[in-house]
C-alpha cells in the first residue's frame, strides 16, 4: 500500500471512530434529571426522607490542592480541605450554625464538651470517644493529639503554629484522655486539634517523613471517607471508610473532577457531567443563574468572607480621619452590592469589618451609619480644610484628593466594583484612578509594603477566631519587630483600640471578648479605617438526584454532610 | 549532514542556558513564591520558606545551584506542590502529547485535503467556500470556539436529534474513574481536538493550496501532462508530493511550538497538560517547574526546527545542507 493510501485509510478510520464515538451511549451521564425548579435557601435544604444506598456521585471542583499534608505550608487550599481534609481527618470540634451564629460544638470524636480550667494555667481535658477508630481499626488516642501538637510546633515547613505554640504539654498517659496544658492562655482553643489541620495518626506516622507520606494523598482516615485515588489535575476519588464509628456513607464513591474554568464548569453541570458545583461568585456565574439553571441551589451571605475597600490609613489623603469618613459617606454601598449580587438576592452591604460568621464577637451594624450623604461629605471635607477645585475635586494645600484603587487584575466582578465606586466617589469630589495588579504582586508586595492607598479584596476567616486583632492591632503593622509579617497592612494605629483587641484575642471569657469586640468595632467604624462592602456569598448548585442534607457550612464547606447523601436511581 | 546536525545542537545549548537564566531571573524578580503565605499569622513560616527555596541568596547563585542539579538529572521539587518536577512534567507532557498527536493527525489530513482540492479546483465555488471558511477558522479564538463547540455538540445536538444524553463529553480525557484508549476516550477527544485543529486547519490549508498552485504551474507538471500522464497521477504523484515539501517544514515548526502547551484548550476541556502546568507555575512563581517546562519546550522547538531543515533536504534532493 502506498503512503497516500495509508493516509486515506487512517483518515477514514479516524472519521468513523469519531462518528461512532458521537453516536455511542452515554453511560456515565448524570443528566437525566430535568427538574427546572430552583430552590433558593440560605444554608441549603435539609433533605428529609429516605436516602438511597449506593451510587457514584461526581462533583465539579474549581481548584486542586497543592498537597494534602494539612499542617504543611503547601496545604492552604480551601478546596483541598473541603474535599479531603474534613472528610478524612478527625477533629475535636465542629463549627455549626445555630440560628444566625456559628459556634463550636464537640464533634463525634469526643465524649462531650472538654473540661476547661483557666487557673493557674489554661488546661483543656479532652475525653475521646471509646469507639473512635482509624480506618485500620486502631483506636484514636491522646497520643494522636500529642503527635499532632509536636508535629505542628517542631515540624518543618508548617503552615501555621498559632495556638499550638501556646501549648506547654499534652499528657497522653490515658489513651482516651488528652490533657492539654497551655503556657500562655489561648482564647481560640476550640479551633485547635481540628480547624484546617485535623488530628494525625501517631501509630502510622511516628518515625516517618510525615510530609512525604501525606503530601500526595494518604490511605488512612478518621472521618467518614477515605481517599481512594488522586489523579493529579484530573480527579480525586473518595470511598467510604467502613470503620467510621459514625454514619457510614451511603454512596459507593464520590469523584471530584477538576474543572478550573468557570464557563466550562457551568457547562459541565448543565450537561450532567458533574452533579454539583460550588463556584466563586463571579459575574458570569450570577448571570447564568439568573438566566435559569436546572436542579437546586443555595446562596449564603453568612460566610467567612468579607470584601471591603481596605484603606491605607498612613497615606495621604486617607491618613485623615475626616477624608476616610467622607469617602464612606460618598458611597451607596447597597447599590454596589445590588449591582454585583442582586441576581441571587443579596442586596445589602456588610456593615462590619469582620466576616459574618464571626458575628458573635463584633457589632454587625457598626458601619450602618455610613450611607450616601453628599452633604455630610461636604461638611467633613470643608471642616478638614479642603475646597473643591475647578474640576470638582477636593483639594488641600495644592494637593488633590487623588486615590489610587488597586485590586487583582482579571477579576471581572472586582473590576465592576471599582468602576461603580469610582463613579460614585467622583460625584462626591474624589478622583479615583484604577491600577490593578497581578495577585502575587498585590498580596505579596504591595499590601504588606503599604504601597497602596485603597485596595479591594476579601479577608477570609478559616476559624471562628476573631480577625480584628490581626488586622487592626498596631503591633501587627508590618515592621522589623514582626519580621514584616504583620497583617495590619492598613497601618491602623489607634491607641485606644489596641487593649480592646488584646482582650478580644486573649480572654478566655466569651462575654468579655464579645464586649471588647463590639467596643473595638465601634471605634474602628468611627475612624472609618476601611469600608466594608459585601460578604462574598457562597453559591452552591446541585442536581435534584442528590438526596439528603445538602448544606453549606461557612468553614467546613459544602461536603461535610456528604456521608448522609444518596443518589436517586 | 551529521556535522550540520551536531553543529546546530551545539549552538542550541548556550541558547537554552541563556534563555533558562533569563526566565529564572525574570520569575524570581517578578513573582514572590511566599506571597501565598502572607496571611499566615506565624512569621516564621515565611522565613522558613525563604530558606527552603534559597530566596535569600543572589539570583545567579540560585540559578547556578538549580543548573548544577538539573544537568545531573535532578529537576527539583515544585515549590507549590512539593512534587518531583520530573513526575509533574512527564504527566503533563503525556496529556499534551495526546492532544497534539490527534490534533495534528486530524489537522494535517483535513488541511491537505482542502488545500489540494482548492488548488485543483481553483476559483470554483468550493474553493471560495474553503477560502472563506479557512479565514474564519484562523480568526476564531480557541476559547470562544471551544465554548461554542460545547454548546453546539453537547447541548444543541441533544435538542436537535432528541438524544438522551450528550453525544460527546468534554471534561478531561476520560469519564470519572476510567482510563485506557477506548470509545470513552474518543468521545472525550472530539471537542478538544476540534478546538485545537480549527485554526491549524485554516492556516495549513491556505499554505497547502498556495504550495499546490505553485507546483501545478511548474514546468515538470506541464511536461508530465504533455506526455499524457493521467491527470490523477499528475496531481497525486507529482503535484501533492512536491507541494507537501514546504508544508512539512511549516508543520514541523508549528508542532514544536505546540509542545509549550495548549493553554486555552487544556483549560476549557480540563486536560492537565503542559499549558496548565505552565500557567499554574507562573502564577505561583514556581521556578523549578517553569524551568523544566522551558527546557522541554526549547528541546522540542529546536528538535522540530532541526527536523524541518533535515526533512527539507531529504524531501527535496535539490537542497542540501552544509
Amino acid at each position: 500500500m502506498t503512503k497516500s493510501r495509508w493516509l486515506r485509510v487512517l483518515a477514514l478510520l479516524l472519521g468513523l471512530s469519531m462518528i461512532a464515538a458521537a453516536c455511542g451511549d452515554d453511560d456515565d451521564s448524570a443528566g437525566e434529571d430535568e427538574t427546572t425548579e430552583t430552590t433558593e435557601a440560605e444554608g441549603g435544604g435539609e433533605g428529609e426522607g429516605e436516602v438511597a444506598e449506593g451510587g457514584d456521585l461526581v462533583i465539579g471542583a474549581e481548584q486542586e490542592p497543592d498537597c494534602v499534608d494539612w499542617i504543611s505550608s503547601c496545604a492552604g487550599s480551601s478546596w483541598g480541605f473541603w474535599m479531603m481534609g474534613n472528610t478524612t481527618m478527625p477533629r475535636a470540634f465542629d463549627p455549626v450554625l445555630e440560628g444566625e451564629e456559628y459556634t463550636y460544638e464537640p464533634s463525634i470524636l469526643l465524649e462531650g464538651e472538654p473540661e476547661l480550667e483557666t487557673d493557674p494555667k489554661q488546661v483543656v481535658t479532652y475525653q475521646i470517644a471509646e469507639d473512635a477508630v482509624w480506618s485500620d481499626g486502631e483506636p484514636i488516642t491522646s497520643t494522636d493529639f500529642k503527635y499532632t501538637w509536636e508535629q505542628i510546633t517542631t515540624g518543618e515547613d508548617i503552615y501555621d503554629t498559632t495556638g499550638y505554640a501556646n501549648i506547654e504539654s499534652v499528657d497522653d498517659s490515658d489513651p482516651k484522655v488528652a490533657v492539654v496544658t497551655f503556657s500562655e492562655p489561648y482564647a481560640g482553643w476550640e479551633g485547635l486539634f481540628g480547624g484546617g489541620f485535623g488530628i494525625y495518626p501517631a501509630h502510622l506516622l511516628e518515625g516517618q517523613d510525615r510530609n512525604a507520606t501525606m503530601a500526595n494523598g494518604y490511605d488512612f482516615s478518621g472521618g467518614p471517607w477515605m481517599i481512594e485515588s488522586w489523579d493529579k489535575g484530573v480527579e480525586v476519588v473518595l470511598v467510604p471508610n467502613e470503620n467510621y464509628w459514625g454514619d457510614v456513607p451511603k454512596l459507593d464513591s464520590v469523584t471530584f473532577r477538576f474543572v478550573t474554568d468557570t464557563a466550562a464548569e457551568f457547562q459541565a453541570y448543565q450537561a450532567g457531567e458533574v452533579s454539583m458545583i460550588y463556584p466563586q461568585p463571579q459575574l458570569d456565574v450570577i448571570d447564568a443563574i439568573e438566566a435559569g439553571i436546572e436542579g437546586s441551589s443555595s446562596y449564603s451571605a453568612n460566610t467567612g468572607n468579607l470584601e471591603a475597600l481596605w484603606l491605607n490609613n498612613s497615606k495621604f489623603p486617607l491618613d485623615s480621619k475626616a477624608v476616610r469618613q467622607a469617602l464612606a459617606y460618598s458611597l451607596d454601598r447597597d447599590a454596589v452590592v445590588e449591582a454585583l449580587f442582586g441576581g441571587i438576592g443579596i442586596t445589602e452591604a456588610s456593615q462590619s469589618l469582620s466576616p459574618p460568621i464571626l458575628s458573635q464577637f463584633n457589632d454587625t451594624e457598626s458601619f450602618a451609619g455610613y450611607t450616601l450623604d453628599l452633604e455630610k461629605v461636604d461638611e467633613l471635607m470643608t471642616g478638614d480644610g479642603w475646597t473643591k477645585n475647578g474640576s470638582g475635586i477636593w483639594e488641600k494645600d495644592g494637593q488633590a484628593a487623588d486615590i489610587e484603587f488597586i485590586t487583582t487584575a482579571g477579576n471581572a466582578r472586582r473590576e465592576l466594583t471599582q468602576q461603580v465606586v469610582q463613579e460614585q466617589a467622583r460625584e462626591a469630589g474624589f478622583n479615583i484612578t484604577i491600577n490593578n495588579q497581578e495577585a502575587g504582586t498585590f498580596f505579596g508586595e504591595t499590601l504588606p509594603n503599604g504601597d497602596f492607598q485603597m485596595g479591594l479584596f476579601a479577608q477570609v476567616a478559616t476559624t471562628l477566631d476573631p480577625l480584628a486583632p490581626n488586622l487592626f492591632h498596631s503591633e501587627n503593622i508590618p515592621s522589623e519587630a514582626n519580621q514584616f509579617s504583620g497583617l495590619n497592612w492598613y497601618r491602623v494605629n489607634i491607641p485606644e483600640v489596641d487593649p480592646l483587641l488584646d482582650t478580644l484575642q486573649n480572654s478566655l471569657d466569651d462575654d468579655e471578648r464579645r464586649e471588647a469586640g463590639i467596643e473595638a468595632d465601634g471605634i474602628l467604624a468611627e475612624n472609618a479605617v476601611s469600608i466594608p462592602l459585601d460578604p462574598l456569598p457562597n453559591i452552591m448548585l446541585w442536581s435534584d438526584d442528590i438526596q439528603g442534607p445538602v448544606e453549606d457550612n461557612a468553614l467546613l464547606g459544602p461536603f461535610h454532610k456528604m456521608h448522609l447523601w444518596g443518589l436517586a436511581s | 549532514m551529521l556535522a550540520y546536525v551536531i553543529r546546530r545542537i551545539l549552538i542550541s545549548i548556550p541558547v537554552v542556558i541563556i534563555a533558562s537564566f533569563l526566565l529564572f531571573a525574570f520569575v524570581r524578580e517578578t513573582f514572590d513564591p511566599t506571597a501565598r503565605l502572607r496571611n499566615v499569622r506565624d512569621p516564621q513560616v515565611i522565613q522558613n520558606e525563604i530558606e527552603r527555596l534559597g530566596l535569600d541568596e543572589p539570583v545567579h547563585v540560585q540559578y547556578g545551584k538549580w543548573l548544577g542539579e538539573f544537568v545531573q538529572g535532578d529537576w527539583g521539587e515544585s515549590a507549590r506542590t512539593r512534587e518531583d518536577v520530573t513526575d509533574m512534567t512527564q504527566r503533563a507532557f503525556w496529556n499534551t502529547l495526546q492532544l497534539i498527536f490527534w490534533g495534528i493527525l486530524v489537522s494535517a489530513t483535513i488541511a491537505i485535503a482542502i488545500g489540494v482540492y482548492s488548488a485543483v479546483k481553483q476559483y470554483s465555488i468550493p474553493d471560495y467556500l474553503f477560502t472563506g471558511l479557512s479565514y474564519l477558522a484562523i480568526a476564531m479564538p480557541p476559547f470562544w470556539f471551544g465554548l461554542i463547540a460545547i454548546n453546539v455538540f453537547v447541548f444543541k445536538t441533544q435538542d436537535w436529534f432528541g438524544l438522551d444524553g450528550p453525544p460527546v463529553d468534554f471534561v478531561g480525557l476520560h469519564s470519572p474513574r476510567q482510563s485506557g484508549y477506548d470509545m470513552d476516550y474518543l468521545r472525550h477527544l472530539v471537542l478538544p481536538v476540534m478546538t485545537l485543529s480549527v485554526q491549524i486547519v485554516g492556516s495549513w490549508s491556505r499554505f497547502q493550496r498556495a504550495a499546490m498552485l505553485d507546483v501545478m504551474s511548474a514546468d515538470y507538471i506541464r511536461t508530465a501532462r504533455a506526455k499524457g500522464v493521467p491527470r490523477r497521477k499528475v496531481i497525486f504523484k507529482h503535484g501533492v508530493r512536491n507541494a507537501l515539501i514546504p508544508l512539512v517544514t511549516v508543520m514541523a515548526v508549528d508542532i514544536g511550538l505546540l509542545f509549550g502547551g495548549l493553554i486555552i484548550t487544556e483549560t476549557i476541556f480540563s486536560v492537565p497538560g503542559m499549558g496548565r502546568m505552565f500557567i499554574l507555575a507562573l502564577l505561583q512563581g514556581d521556578v523549578a517547574v517553569l524551568e523544566a517546562w522551558m527546557v522541554v519546550v526549547a528541546f522540542f522547538v529546536i528538535a522540530f526546527n532541526l527536523l524541518a531543515d533535515v526533512l527539507y533536504g531529504i524531501l527535496d534532493p535539490r537542497i542540501r545542507v552544509a
